[in-house]
């Protein structure tokens, strides 16, 4: 049964990225198969695995936007071994995003275009912008799971409400099946008293709902994507791999 | 709260606790993250989202077993602040999409990221305002009142934008409009020069030939007028007369004005007659111009009946086909991309556009002449006949011109048919139906264009001066 889990939050540089990517490879490396979809138009997962989006010729504005787009077509072996398969965004997606907004199911053309390719993968991850608009919502309406990463900061903390609230609106509307995966803190910073007080906010209203795990603040993810690794690859050792190893393991024990 | 493990606490320590407690988030969670604990049943117990009591609480029942998507609300909530949309989706190459962007420079990147909404450059402003109906009607100065000035109607309207351009305009129409008869002696009505329109279609048959006048009357010598000047002359215009004014009651139809104007010429006429033998030229012209008058009524109407009514179907049939086309864009782009590049498909939907407004201004023509004004007249059928490609190829032309342009002006956003914002690809397609409607605005945007790309020479001359 594959799981398909939406990493979503429209506040901007929480980690969704880079969580979508240590985790897919957590996973691949954990013996599963993983494919990863950017719904981004920063195209930043993409560039992560060291794509450059400007060289993509088709990716998800494609699959978003034709009828009978094979997936197979624009997939991209990308990870540990080669063995995650990466649907890239190219630089057209915002004009996707546009353009989808004309049709009647543009709320479900991921869903479909999920539904039709029936490629036997255990996991597939999608990375959302960040916001809440129509790019994010197929990715809402195509999964049936949803995981939030909270970045230790109140501003972030704040974004959680609206996000609570979308999910809720296309839980009613146009996705029963959706659910929460639950909620993890990133760039957590140990001797900040803020992050520490983030985490038991978030505990004592999702209770059992946010993971025990906790991403801490490390430079080091914002540089192995230079060289189109991920941290889980790079170094697996890193407290920070260590951190997404166990969310991982923690995500694949929990369905 | 001393924290010996925080190497920095010592740059935190010195504020008061008072402050400190207020930077705390202790309890504040529930306000922060879902709006207050009242919102509890949000996040249910251990799955919020299998809560019962949430659903019960929104008064919703989930649909179960079926399909979601079965049973999708038209409403869904997503509707980008449109509200219902209407179904005509703008048609965009999908091949185009799938090419890299043109360059790779901050602005580009810029783009593509959600956030940035790209604003329209001053310089590609299209002059929509131009388009804004002027209030005082055109068609209402032509005659002005006697006694008021000629250029009164000119005098008192309002500037519009494109007031002091009255010699960009090509088409700018002068002298008397054809189709409002002049009253009979007032001889070349000295009509306000035109404004520029753009609430009508581009009108060619609008400018004509002013109506000669010849001011001076000529004296009959006495001789020669009892010579030519007989009383068999005098019966025959008499009979003439009364001939007339029985064709004129029996051709009777429904514009009536043009019966009244003819009785009241022939009296006209019959009184020169009566009041003695030397206006006798007068009378004569009067009775020719009411006969003249009618025949021409008798021809127009049956140019309309059949020229008229083919040129009406054929641009009906135009107005289907184009309909059939904007149907089926999209398995048009699928046959097409492969063989055309991208610029060249990108500019089909304008071009279509344009052959919209071609086609309506065309009707809209033709029906001004053949039911209001009714002064049709075949010999214009081609125009008709070549005004929807017309429509078409300005339509590309404007949106070549508006690509142009915003790529030489180094535009934020370049204006492209792929990665414009929605608003925008709506505004360029009502442009070009605007600019097949109404030729001139094409004009008016050359104008624009090519002052914004090659600055007039004051301009020129400032920025001399300037960087000198
Ligand atoms: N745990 C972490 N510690 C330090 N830096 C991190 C951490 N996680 C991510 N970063 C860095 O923060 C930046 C933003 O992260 P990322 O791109 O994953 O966020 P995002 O939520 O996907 O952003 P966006 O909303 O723009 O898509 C990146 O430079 C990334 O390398
Ligand atoms: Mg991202």
């Amino acid at each position: 049964m594959t799981r398909t889990i939406v990493v979503a939050n429209q506040k901007g540089g929480v980690g969704k990225t880079t969580s979508v990517a240590n985790l897919g490879a957590a996973l691949s490396l954990l013996g599963h198969q993983v494919l990863l979809i950017d719904l981004d138009p920063q195209a930043a997962l993409t560039a992560s695995f060291g794509i450059d989006p400007y060289s993509i010729s088709t990716g998800t504005p494609q699959l978003l936007m034709r009828d009978r787009f094979p997936l197979s077509r624009s997939l991209v072996p990308v990870g540990p071994g080669r063995r995650i398969g990466l649907m890239p965004a190219s630089l057209s997606l915002a004009a996707a995003e546009v353009q989808i907004a004309f049709l009647p199911d543009r709320t479900t053309r991921l869903q479909q275009a999920l539904q039709r390719n029936l490629v036997p993968f255990d996991y597939i991850l999608i990375d959302t912008p960040p916001s809440l608009g129509l790019l994010t919502l197929n990715g809402l309406v195509a999964a049936r799971e949803v995981l939030i990463p909270v970045q230790c900061h109140y501003l972030a903390m704040r974004g959680v409400r609206g996000l609570i609230e979308t999910i809720w609106r296309v839980k009613r509307k146009l996705n029963p099946d959706l659910s929460l995966l639950g909620l993890f803190a990133t760039m957590y910073d140990p001797y900040s008293r803020h992050s520490v007080e983030v985490i038991a906010e978030l505990r004592s209203v999702f209770k059992t709902k946010v993971f025990n795990v906790i991403i801490p603040e490390n430079v080091r993810f914002a540089e192995v994507p230079v060289a189109g690794k991920t941290l889980v690859e790079y170094m697996p050792e890193h407290e920070g791999a260590r951190a997404y190893w166990q969310l991982a393991e923690v995500i694949a024990s929990h369905g | 709260m001393g924290n010996a493990d925080n190497p920095f606490d010592e740059f935190d320590q010195p504020d008061s606790n008072a402050e400190e407690e207020s930077l705390s988030l202790d309890g504040r969670g529930w306000d922060i993250l879902v709006g207050g604990e009242e919102h509890a049943h949000t996040v249910g117990g251990e799955d919020p989202f299998d809560s019962q009591d949430a659903n019960a609480e929104l008064g919703e029942t989930l649909p179960t077993g079926e399909s979601p998507f079965g049973a999708m609300p038209s409403d869904a909530f997503y509707d980008r602040g449109r509200g219902e949309e209407t179904p005509v989706p703008p048609e965009i190459s999908e091949a185009a999409t799938s090419q890299p962007p043109r360059d790779l420079s901050p602005q580009d990147m810029g783009r593509h990221t959600p956030m940035a909404v790209p604003t329209q450059p001053d310089t590609v402003d299209m002059g929509i305002e131009g388009f804004e109906t002027p209030p005082v009607s055109l068609g209402e100065l032509t005659t002005p009142p006697a006694g008021l000035p000629a250029d009164l109607g000119t005098a008192t309207q309002p500037a519009t934008p494109f007031a002091s351009e009255a010699d960009v305009m090509p088409f700018g129409s002068r002298g008397i409009s054809p189709f409002e008869t002049p009253a009979p002696g007032t001889g070349t009505p000295t009509t306000p020069a035109k404004k520029r329109d753009f609430s009508r279609p581009y009108d060619p048959f609008e400018e004509e030939m002013p109506l000669r006048d010849f001011k001076d009357e000529y004296p009959p010598k006495g001789e020669l007028e009892k010579q030519l000047i007989t009383r068999e002359r005098i019966d025959a215009l008499w009979d003439e007369i009364n001939e007339t004014y029985a064709t004129v009651i029996d051709d009777v139809r429904g514009h009536f004005n043009t019966t009244e104007t003819a009785i009241t010429d022939l009296k006209k006429a019959r009184e020169l007659l009566l009041a003695g033998e030397e206006h006798f030229d007068n009378a004569e012209e009067i009775v020719k111009r009411v006969k003249a008058r009618l025949r021409l009524e008798t021809k127009v109407r049956q140019w309309s009946r059949t020229q008229g009514t083919w040129l009406a179907i054929y641009l009906v049939v135009w107005l289907l086909l184009l309909f059939t086309i904007f149907l089926s864009t999209n398995r048009i782009n699928q046959i097409v991309e492969p063989l055309v590049p991208n610029w060249l498909g990108a500019a089909l939907l304008p071009g279509l556009f344009g052959s919209v407004g071609g086609v309506v201004g065309a009707l809209w023509v033709l029906i001004k002449h053949i039911a209001r004004k009714r002064d049709f007249d075949p010999i214009h059928a081609p125009w008709y006949i070549i005004n929807p490609f017309m429509g078409m190829a300005l339509g590309i032309i404007a949106y070549f011109l508006l690509f142009a342009s915003s790529t030489l002006l180094g535009a934020d956003t370049p204006l492209t048919l792929l990665d414009i914002e929605g608003g925008r690809l709506y505004g360029l397609y009502g442009l070009c139906v605007v600019i097949g409607f109404n030729q001139n605005v094409l004009w008016a945007l050359v104008d624009r264009v090519t002052k914004a790309i090659v600055p007039p020479e004051e301009t020129v001359a400032v920025l001399d001066e300037t960087t000198r």
